[in-house]
C-alpha cells in the first residue's frame, strides 16, 4: 500500500536454526544501514541545489558540476533505498485481497511471486548492471550530459550495490515467508 | 522468439499486471517481470539490456529531483507545528457556524496541500487533529469523514505536488505549467466542497452543531499574533516557491531545493529542529522516494517492451475507435482511467497509462497541459473510491479507534465529494481557462 510503514520488529534469536537467523539479521542490519546512510544524500542534494543557485543568481558564476552531481544523488537515494523499504514493508501492494488474507496465504503468495517474479527480475538485471560497472571502469567512461565530464564509474557502482543489497534482502524476506509456510510459524 | 499479433501481446501484458498486482504482490516487481518475461520471448536477451538502460536513465532523470525534494519540504514544515497552530485559529473563527468544522478540515487540507506533495501526510494530520474535534462535537460521522478524505486528497493536486513532479516528465510537458495549471482547479475543488458543506448544514442542521460560543472565547488579538507568528514564514516560503516556478527564475527542482533549506531554518527558528528531527525526514524522503521510483524504473521498462511491440498502437487505435469524436475518445480515456483508480494507484497510472494515452490526446488536438489537469483532477476521485483508496486507507490507519469509525460511514461520506469532483471536471471541461489562463501568464 502507497507508503504504509509498519513498525519493524527485529527477529530476536530463541534456538533453532541459529546460522539462518544470524545470517538474515545481517541482511536486514545491512539493509537498514544502507539505507539510513544514503538518506544523507538527500540532505546533500539540498545543499547542492542551494550552492549552485546562489553561485548562479548572487554571483553569476554557476558550477559545472551541481546538476549531475545531483542526478547521481537522486539516483543513489532511489536505489539504495528499495532494500530498506523492503524490509520495512514499504514497497506498494494493492491490498485489496491480499490485507484479508491468513498469514499462511499471505506466504504463498510472497514465496510464489518471489520465485517467479522478483528473483528473475531483479538478479538479471543486477546481472546486466555488473558488466556496465566493470565497462565504466575500464574504459573510463564519462557522463556527457554536461561539459563536467564526471566518470559513471563511481554511480554505476553505486546501483550495483543498492541492487544486489536489494536482491539480498528480497532473500532475506523469502527465507522467512518460506520458513513461514513449511513450519508455520515466524522465524 | 515467438510470433505473436501485437493484440494478443497487449492483452498477455496488461492481463498479466492485472492478475499479479491484484495478488498483492508488490505493485513495481509485478509490472517489471511481466515487462522482463514477454520481452524475452519477442525480444531474446535484447531485453535485459533494455531494461538496465531505461533503469539507469530513468534514476538520473534530473526532473524527478524535485519529487525527493518537495518531501523534505513538506516534512520538515510538518514539524514546525504550523497545522496545529493553524487549525485552532481556524477553529475559534469559524466553529460558531453551522458545518464550520467541516469547512474548516477543508480549508486545513487546503492549506496543508501547498506544503507537502502526498495525501498521506495531510490525511494523517486532519485524521488525527481535526476529525475527533467533529465527532466530539456531535458532527455526523460520514460528514467528519468525507470532510477529512476530501480535503486531505487536495493535498496531491495543489502544488507542490509529487504526482505533478512525475507527470510532467512522462507526458513531457512542463512540470512549472503543471503546478501552475493546478492551482485554481485545486481551489475549485475546495470552493465547491466548502459551500457543498455549508448548504448541506443549513438543510440538515442536525449533521454539524455549531461549537458552543464558550470554547470560543479566547482572546482574540492573542490568538491572531500566534497564527501570525506560525503562518506567515511558511505562507513566504510556499509563495516564494511557486512565484519562483511562476516568473521562470528556477525550474522545480531548484525551487524545491530552496524550499526545502528554506523549511529547514524555519524549524530551527521554531527551535524544533534537532538531529532526530533530520534523520527522520531524511529517511522518510528516502522512504518515499525510492518506493515510488520503484514502481517507476520497473513501469518503464514496461512500457519500453510494451511500445516496442506495437502494443502502444493497438491500445491508442481500440481508443481511436470510439464512436462520437474527439470527444467521445476524451471520455473513454477518462472513464478508463477512475476505472483503473479503483484498483492501481495513481503511481502505476501515471507511470504506464501517461505515455500511452498522451500521444493520443495530443492527436486529437488536446492542450497537453489540460488534458494531463483533467487526468490529475480525475485521480482525486480514485484516492476516495473504495476499494482501493489511499485517502480511506489513512483515515482508517490514524482515526483514533474510539472515534469507532466504520467502513459504510466513510464511503457514506465519500460519495458527495466524489459527486463534486465530476462537477469540477465538467466546469473544467466546459470552462477550459481554470486550467489554461494561470499557465499562460507565466512568463516563461
Amino acid at each position: 500500500m502507497f507508503c504504509s510503514v509498519r513498525e519493524w520488529h527485529p527477529i530476536l534469536p530463541q534456538g533453532g536454526m541459529p546460522f539462518v537467523r544470524g545470517t538474515l539479521s545481517v541482511a536486514d542490519s545491512i539493509s537498514e544501514w544502507l539505507g539510513r546512510s544514503v538518506s544523507w544524500f538527500a540532505f546533500a542534494l539540498i545543499l547542492v541545489s542551494v550552492y549552485d543557485v546562489v553561485l548562479r543568481y548572487v554571483f553569476n558564476k554557476p558550477t559545472i558540476w551541481a546538476y549531475e552531481t545531483s542526478c547521481m544523488l537522486g539516483a543513489t537515494i532511489i536505489v539504495a533505498g528499495w532494500g530498506y523499504v523492503l524490509l520495512h514493508h514499504g514497497h506498494v501492494r494493492v491490498d485489496v485481497f491480499y490485507s484479508r488474507m491468513s498469514t499462511r496465504k499471505k506466504a504463498i503468495i510472497d514465496v510464489v511471486c518471489g520465485l517467479l517474479l522478483f528473483f528473475p527480475l531483479i538478479i538479471s538485471l543486477l546481472w546486466t548492471s555488473i558488466p556496465w560497472m566493470v565497462d565504466a571502469w575500464v574504459r573510463n567512461e564519462v557522463m556527457v550530459e554536461t561539459y563536467w565530464y564526471p566518470p559513471a564509474a563511481p554511480i554505476r557502482t553505486l546501483l550495483v550495490i543498492g541492487l544486489a543489497v536489494f536482491t539480498l534482502q528480497g532473500i532475506a524476506q523469502f527465507m522467512r515467508d518460506l520458513h513461514l509456510l513449511i513450519k508455520s510459524e515466524p522465524l | 522468439m515467438i510470433e505473436l499479433s501485437p493484440e494478443i501481446i497487449t492483452v498477455i501484458m496488461l492481463g498479466g499486471i492485472l492478475v499479479g498486482v491484484l495478488l498483492g504482490y508488490h505493485t513495481g516487481i509485478v509490472v517489471g517481470a511481466v515487462g522482463l518475461a514477454v520481452g524475452y520471448m519477442l525480444l531474446g536477451s535484447t531485453v535485459f539490456e533494455l531494461i538496465y538502460q531505461r533503469f539507469y536513465s530513468i534514476v538520473l532523470t534530473y526532473p524527478f529531483l524535485a519529487a525527493p525534494l518537495f518531501i523534505f519540504m513538506g516534512a520538515m514544515l510538518e514539524r514546525s507545528g504550523v497545522s496545529e497552530t493553524l487549525y485552532e485559529a481556524l477553529y475559534v473563527w469559524l466553529g460558531g457556524l453551522r458545518g464550520g468544522l467541516a469547512i474548516t478540515t477543508v480549508l486545513m487540507g487546503t492549506i496543508l496541500a501547498a506544503c507537502v506533495g502526498i495525501i498521506g501526510a495531510s490525511v494523517t494530520m486532519l485524521s488525527l487533529v481535526a476529525l475527533p474535534a467533529m465527532i466530539k462535537r456531535g458532527y455526523s460521522k460520514s460528514l467528519a469523514c468525507g470532510s477529512v478524505c476530501a480535503g486531505g486528497t487536495l493535498g496531491i493536486l495543489i502544488p507542490p505536488s509529487i504526482m505533478l513532479v512525475i507527470y510532467g516528465p512522462m507526458a513531457l510537458v512542463s512540470v512549472g505549467k503543471l503546478f501552475m495549471a493546478a492551482i485554481f482547479p485545486g481551489l475549485l475543488l475546495s470552493f465547491l466542497y466548502c459551500t457543498y458543506i455549508a448548504v448541506r448544514c443549513l438543510l440538515q442542521p442536525k449533521v454539524a452543531p455549531p461549537v458552543p460560543i464558550e470554547e470560543r472565547r479566547i482572546s482574540f488579538l492573542k490568538k491572531t499574533i500566534k497564527v501570525i507568528i506560525a503562518v506567515v514564514p511558511t505562507a513566504v516560503i510556499i509563495l516564494s516557491v511557486l512565484g519562483t516556478i511562476f516568473f521562470g527564475l528556477a525550474p522545480p527542482t531548484e525551487a524545491g531545493a530552496i524550499g526545502a533549506f528554506a523549511a529547514t531554518l524555519l524549524a530551527i527558528a521554531y527551535r524544533k529542529f534537532n538531529f532526530k528531527t533530520l534523520r527522520e525526514t531524511m529517511l522518510r524522503t528516502l522512504h518515499i522516494t525510492s518506493m515510488i521510483m520503484l514502481i517507476g524504473v520497473m513501469s518503464v521498462a514496461f512500457v519500453g517492451v510494451f511500445m516496442s511491440a506495437r502494443c502502444g498502437n493497438v491500445v491508442q487505435d481500440v481508443i481511436l475507435s470510439t464512436p462520437g469524436g474527439k470527444w467521445g475518445v476524451f471520455g473513454v480515456i477518462m472513464f478508463i482511467i477512475f476505472m483503473l483508480g479503483f484498483f492501481i494507484e495513481w503511481i502505476g497510472i501515471v507511470f504506464i497509462i501517461i505515455p500511452i494515452v498522451t500521444p493520443v490526446g495530443t492527436a486529437l488536438g488536446f492542450d497537453p497541459v489540460w488534458f494531463g489537469m483533467m487526468i490529475c483532477v480525475n485521480l482525486q476521485m480514485a484516492f476516495m473510491t473504495p476499494p482501493f483508496a489511499s485517502a480511506i486507507f489513512y483515515l482508517r490507519g490514524s482515526a483514533p479507534k474510539e472515534l469507532g469509525i466504520t467502513m459504510p460511514d466513510i464511503i457514506k461520506g465519500v460519495v458527495p465529494f466524489v459527486l463534486l469532483i465530476i462537477v469540477a471536471l465538467a466546469l473544467c471541461t466546459l470552462f477550459p481557462q481554470i486550467i489554461l489562463w494561470l499557465p499562460g501568464q507565466m512568463i516563461r
